[in-house]
């Protein structure tokens, strides 16, 4: 039996999507059976920065309306063992499904794979509802940004009245030159306000551009500081200790708290 | 006619509690629809509270006023303990005067080293009060155990005390106890409110205070200090 983890930020444009594909990506490189769900129902776009886009035929709509089995939906990625994606429909609308069809889904997503990592839409709507209704973890994913951060800050509140209290926090697009010229909310700051467990630090990298738009997650791209990140997160998850090269412990061990930012 | 300015029926603190005040003008039709659409954003905020009804220069008769309180107690929970008007008696000074049932405080003479609530009832929050989270204490003061963040937003008729760091809106004396302060061992708000009286930080440069402050009234305008 294997964990559902929703990925979500409250704000749009924060890089959900983005990371649920590296990080799938990355515990499938790892040896983990994944499932990534998209469950941005109307607004699909996981497929495209998997690069399956032309592979979807059945999506979780067809699996929910009884169309076809659970199996035949996902979508294999043929670059790693073991990663699959089951596609939103574009055709129907968040309110077309519903948060206990999800749960379901979920429940028996995990029976047969180690992850099953839900991409939440924006908003704090019935997308969002359902995307977390089977969720027993949260990747939080924000920007070191103001707007982002208060965001991040509602949903955690709305995972935690739904109990979900496993929580990990990324901070995505960080600038470490923005940061040291005072520009930049540091890390520290963020932690300061959501006050959960940071699991890990995305740098800002223009390569995830290119890489979305080629459908080749950066995780793949050895040279990429982006997808390397993703990867320590994904060891992360798997239990492994592995600094956050982002940060420098100041000795508070097995928590990733109050630790000092400095960037080599 | 319903004037911006002047709304057909207004909730307000006062020293001997909570009023609601009608307008002498207003048709009893126009006034139970006004007290409906103002009590709506309150939802059962005001549940089990006493209150006030302010007339003005006007006179109801004894149907007119039942309907009125049982609209308002079958509703909306709360009690109207006096009818206050130009055509109704003085309210009786041998009653206490109450803020929501609590006695009230009606010195601005305060020791504010002597950190002791005023008014009896206190909530407790436990834990950290995130974006969109609101909680009210009208009837009495409010400890948060944890941060108030931005967004979040704490409303007591009497103290305000966060251990922890306030981020968001605090209102203390939400009733109009303006002898009321607010408390944070790291005061950072985004808004500041006491009784009627509204502060927000400098605008500029974000400062960093690392101890504790408390902030209240002093002749008209809302000061923070530095508290030890």
């Amino acid at each position: 039996m294997g964990k559902v983890i929703v990925v979500t930020s409250g704000k749009g444009g924060v890089g959900k999507s983005t990371s649920t594909a590296n990080l799938g990506t990355a515990l499938a490189v790892l040896g983990k059976k994944v499932v990534v769900v998209d469950a941005d129902v109307g607004l699909r776009n996981l497929d495209v920065i998997m690069g399956l886009e032309s592979r979807v035929v059945y999506t979780s709509m067809d699996v929910l309306e009884g169309n076809c089995e659970l199996d035949k939906a996902l979508v294999k990625d043929r670059r790693t063992k073991d990663l699959y994606l089951l596609a939103a429909s574009q055709k129907n609308n968040k309110s077309d499904i519903q948060p206990e069809q999800m749960k379901k889904l979920c429940l028996e997503l995990k029976e047969a794979h180690d992850y099953v990592l839900v991409d939440s839409p924006a908003g704090i709507e019935q997308g969002f509802q359902n995307a977390a209704a089977g969720a027993d973890e949260a990747l939080i994913i924000t920007t070191p940004e103001v707007a982002a951060v208060r965001d991040a800050d509602r949903i955690i509140g709305l995972l935690q009245n739904m109990s979900i209290n496993d929580l990990h926090l990324v901070i995505n697009r960080l600038s470490p030159e923005m940061v040291k010229t005072g520009d930049m909310m540091e890390p520290t700051d963020v932690i300061d306000i959501l006050s959960i467990d940071l699991i890990g630090v995305i740098p800002e990298d223009r390569e995830i551009v290119i890489s979305t738009n080629r459908g080749m997650p950066s995780t793949y791209n050895h040279k990429s500081d982006a997808g390397q990140a993703y990867k320590r997160i994904a060891q992360r998850l798997e239990g492994e200790d592995v600094p956050i090269p982002e940060f420098k412990s100041v000795g508070l061990l097995g928590t990733w708290f109050g630790k000092l930012f400095t960037w080599g | 006619m319903q004037n911006v300015s002047h709304p057909i029926v207004e909730l307000k603190g006062f020293r001997d509690g909570l009023r609601l005040i009608i307008d002498p003008e207003a048709s009893m039709e126009e006034i139970e629809q006004a007290i409906v659409e103002r009590m709506a954003s309150l939802g059962d905020s005001l549940s089990g509270i006493t209150m006030n009804l302010g007339l003005g220069s006007r006179s109801l008769d004894d149907g007119e006023l039942v309907r009125l309180k049982s609209l308002l107690n079958e509703n909306y929970g709360l009690e109207v303990k006096q009818v206050i008007g130009d055509s109704y008696d003085e309210p009786k000074s041998t009653e206490a005067p109450q803020i929501a049932g609590v006695p009230a405080l009606h010195t601005a003479e305060r020791d504010y080293n002597q950190f002791i609530p005023v008014n009896e009832e206190t909530r407790f929050i436990r834990h950290t009060l995130r974006s969109g989270q609101v909680e009210r204490a009208l009837e009495g003061n409010m400890v948060v155990l944890g941060d108030v963040n931005p967004g979040a937003e704490v409303v007591a008729s009497g103290d305000i005390i966060v251990l922890g760091a306030l981020r968001g809106v605090a209102h203390a004396g939400a009733l109009g106890d303006t002898s009321s302060i607010i408390f944070a061992l790291n005061l950072l708000p985004t808004q500041l409110r006491i009784g009627r009286f509204i502060t927000r930080p400098p605008a500029g440069k974000q400062y960093r205070h690392h101890k504790p402050e408390i902030a209240r009234i002093l002749e008209d305008a809302i000061v923070v200090e530095e508290f030890d």
